[in-house]
């Protein structure tokens, strides 16, 4: 079971339209002056959709001109499957742990920042199980 | 599981990256194998089995009790 990925013209465009949406709307975000409130600490929210469409950018033409042929074969699906198993159940012991925490004392930092501390942990955890399973494996 | 690919291989002259060409999978998991850390499908199996021009899979891969 191998599967070959490509970036092809059709997938290009759904990542140029997808990029222009996200810097449109963060374009449309700063000029209303909605999401300024010191969003991560300085920045405001539409500049950081601005950030994530230039690094979209970046990632995208750098995987098209390559024009390598990237192969998936049945060890890195199961490897995939495996990690992603290892991540859930992390994430349910980091939840468990954090409902602990927040019983003994409050959490009272700001919810976009805590979701997205949750969710590099969660990034972060899934590519340590991979990383260790390859090596298993 | 263990497996007789290194030395087939060897004996044809391929690389572990020719045979990974072959058999369209990646250089590392050819390397899996050889070193008996993964244990293949029988699709893939089949295909290292006949790209190494054996006639039974028994033949490349040997099964531990």
């Amino acid at each position: 079971m191998t599967s070959k990925k490509v970036v092809t013209k059709k997938g290009m465009i759904y990542r140029i339209a997808f990029i222009a949406i996200l810097m449109v709307v963060g374009i449309t975000l700063n000029l209303y002056n909605i999401g300024s409130n010191e969003f991560f600490g300085q920045s405001t929210v539409g500049n950081y959709l601005i950030y994530i469409g230039f690094v979209m950018i970046l990632v995208t033409s750098i995987n098209y001109f390559k024009k390598r042929e990237k192969i998936i074969d049945e060890r890195m699906e199961m490897l995939r499957y495996k990690a992603a198993t290892i991540t859930f159940m992390a994430f349910i012991f980091v939840s468990f742990a954090i409902i602990i925490i927040d019983g003994i004392s409050p959490i009272t930092i700001r919810y976009s920042l805590f979701i997205s501390y949750l969710v590099c942990t969660i990034l972060v955890i899934y590519i340590i199980a991979y990383k260790v399973l390859e090596r298993k494996y | 599981m263990k497996t007789k690919i290194k030395e087939l291989r060897k004996e044809q002259k391929i690389t572990q990256e020719e045979l990974a060409e072959m058999v369209e999978v990646t250089r590392q998991t050819i390397n899996s194998l050889e070193q008996g850390r993964y244990n293949p499908s029988l699709e893939l199996a089949y295909k290292i089995t006949k790209a190494l021009k054996k006639d039974k899979i028994e033949d490349v891969f040997i099964i531990e009790d």
